[in-house]
């Protein structure tokens, strides 16, 4: 049944990747003055050290999770959705807008939400798919521009038509009790959009590993000609991964919203997008190796924060940590697994 | 309403246009060097902002502009030939590194800012001044709008035409659009594939070092953490936008630099638009061009594509 080989090949490169990242960031901080052992230990207790930094550390997870996800399906057809950003804040404004507009009975509203807020991202992501159908332009770019449109409506939107009255900060109101996910914790803001992302786990490693649409997934990705001459309806397939990587984008803005921060905000994702495609890529496309690596990330963010405070370093060095982390494991899949 | 079609309305708007084209010029003429060698660089966004904050270091710590341009140029040319060694010589995939170099670059510039002493993104220096050209800038309207700019933006304009002159009239530029358009076939009489594409797009990352620094040292007078805002990507499209031709990448950046002076200026005169909305417009107009214009016909045709050398030949 496992496919021990197979296994070690698949998991070297991150483990690699990884590795390596942190020892070159920790030469740079040996240099700039700082024991990086205190540093990263630092950022270890600073997530997992008890269980509220824990749950922080899992809530900040759950929106790269879900948008990690999306992102292995349409990447398995070699579609890189960079517009990820945009269909997550996109998600994040139907969220905000459903949640304030009425209130019904609480699973009703739910219901609604997380099914309005998967369409909407998902519409948000077909744009560039139905660009390059009509007009051939470069999805790649249409996406990253359709990002910025989407940043400024959030901004447009809670400074003005959705701002909350008498606020000081760009925001809109509290949501209605009826549409806030449950905490799963007392303290902390861990949510129960995490329980979404861990079905959406499941199902994603039931439709990659055991479906017929993964399979052919699989197949246009690595020859669409041949999938073609199969008689897979490519354009088809691929516009429908493109559709779940946008809705599951849209439910990690819907967290942020609902379970979070229980409003919308101006800057309410820190780049989670864009780092969910790390964390993809990290998890090397795959529903487990996705759940492990966007755990990975979220503590490097949420220790990172403590590191920055107790020992004095840009928290921005974080964000050098995960990109280095790619490039490394590229790197190390290239060398490895050619 | 004869307001906003006087004079007193426009030359300063189109002045603030042509100012702001230069750092996107810049960028897109580097990025359409790496293209055209049949590499994508996604990664410059996250070049410019380190550009963008070594520069302001440089110029900080030296009180010299020129100093720290050629900061920026430098980190530019260290990231391009990271970049070029990672997408050439090692064959790694151009997107996905070029996502790597970005998210890197995001906090590597703020990074730079908060290990040097002395300089924090409260820091301040003398933006670079105006250099006059003698004659020409005394034209009316034209003189205030073209040729009472800095130095960096006339270097936007030259670049231009030196980048077309390159591409169809030397060899250099020969070999460019050959390894850009078919690897094998160029390969095959001789001309060094990774070679060509490393100068390329070590020639891209001096030129996005540039126009990173650029924004402080020519416009802003500090840093910010992510101060370029997209511009990388604003470059790419530009790149798109003009068909790979490089003397259309002045019209691309224009449009983009119009609706970003359009919206300062029409919130310097206090008309009441709400700000995002007029922070979308170079986005949306940007969309819309690609859409009508996109003919990928002018695309190099091994664009993103790797060229593995057959062992044995």
């Amino acid at each position: 049944m496992v496919d021990l080989d197979n296994f070690r090949k698949e998991i070297t490169p991150p483990l690699i990747g990884v590795i390596i990242a942190f020892f070159v960031i920790g030469i740079f901080l040996v240099f700039s003055g700082t024991n990086p052992l205190s540093a990263y230990l630092r950022m270890f207790t600073g997530s997992f050290g008890s269980i509220y930094n824990m749950a922080e550390t899992l809530a900040v997870a759950t929106p790269l999770l879900l948008a990690g996800l999306g992102i292995a399906i349409a990447l398995k057809t070699g579609y890189v959705n960079l517009g990820v950003e945009g269909q997550l804040l996109i998600g994040a404004i139907a969220a905000a807008v459903a949640g304030l507009s009425f209130s019904v009975f609480k699973p009703i509203h739910l219901t609604i939400l997380i099914i309005f807020c998967f369409a909407a991202g998902a519409a948000w992501s077909l744009i560039p798919g139905i660009l390059r159908e009509k007009f051939g332009s470069n999805e790649l770019i249409t996406g990253l521009l359709l990002n910025f449109v989407a940043l400024y409506l959030v901004n447009y939107l809670v400074e003005g038509p959705l701002m909350q009255e008498g606020a000081l900060f760009p925001q809109t109101a509290r949501i209605h009790a009826t549409a806030m996910l449950p905490r799963l914790l007392p303290r902390g803001r861990l949510h129960m959009g995490f329980i979404i992302a861990i079905i959406a786990v499941f199902l994603t490693y039931i439709i990659l590993r055991k479906s017929v649409f993964g399979y052919e997934l699989q197949m246009i990705g690595e020859n669409p000609d041949a999938a073609l001459r199969a008689g897979i309806d490519v354009s088809r397939k691929k516009l429908f991964s493109i559709i779940i990587a946008g809705g599951l984008a849209g439910l990690a803005g819907m967290g942020l919203v609902l379970g979070v921060h229980r409003r919308l905000m101006a800057g309410i994702s820190p780049n989670y997008g864009y780092l969910s495609i790390a964390v993809a890529l990290l998890g090397r496309l795959k529903a487990i190796g996705i759940f492990i690596a966007s755990i990975l990330f979220a503590a490097m963010l949420v220790g990172g924060d403590t590191m920055s405070r107790a020992e004095g370093v840009s928290f921005t060095i974080v964000y050098v940590l995960q990109g280095l982390i790619i490039i490394f494991l590229l790197l190390s899949d290239k060398l490895i697994n050619r | 309403m004869s307001y906003y079609l006087s004079a007193t309305f426009w030359v300063p708007l189109l002045y603030t246009a042509v100012m702001m084209s230069a750092p996107l010029l810049i960028a897109s003429i580097g990025e359409l060097f790496a293209e055209k060698s049949g590499v994508l660089n996604l990664g410059i966004e996250g070049i410019m902002i380190t550009g963008a904050s070594v520069g302001f270091i440089v110029s900080f710590l030296t009180k010299s502009n020129f100093l720290g341009v050629l900061g920026g140029a430098t980190i530019g040319f260290i990231l391009g030939l990271i970049f070029a060694f990672l997408v050439t010589t090692l064959e790694l995939d151009q997107i996905l590194t070029g996502i790597g170099v970005w998210i890197a670059g995001i906090g590597l510039g703020t990074l730079f800012i908060h290990e040097v002493n002395g300089v924090t993104t409260g820091s301040r220096i003398q933006t670079m001044g105006a250099f006059e050209i003698p004659l020409l800038s005394r034209l009316p309207l034209l003189g205030d709008i073209l040729f009472s700019q800095n130095l960096l933006v006339y270097f936007s304009f030259i670049l231009v035409p030196i980048t077309a002159f390159i591409f169809y009239k030397t060899s250099f530029g020969l070999r460019i659009r050959a390894v850009g358009e078919n690897p094998e076939a160029a390969d095959s009489r001789g001309i060094n594939v990774h070679r060509t594409r490393q100068w390329c797009v070590i020639i891209g990352g001096i030129l996005a070092g540039i126009a990173g620094a650029y924004l402080p040292l020519a416009y802003v007078g500090s840093y910010s953490h992510m101060m370029t805002a997209g511009r990388g990507f604003m470059a790419i499209a530009v790149v798109i936008f003009a068909n790979w031709n490089p003397s259309k990448t002045i019209l691309g950046a224009l449009i983009f630099s119009t609706s970003i002076a359009f919206q300062i200026r029409l919130r310097a005169v206090g008309v009441d638009i709400a700000a995002p909305l007029l922070h979308m417009i170079p986005y949306i107009v940007t969309l819309v061009a690609l859409v009508i214009i996109t003919r990928r016909a002018g695309a190099p045709s091994a664009l993103t594509k790797p060229f593995i050398k057959k062992k044995g030949s």
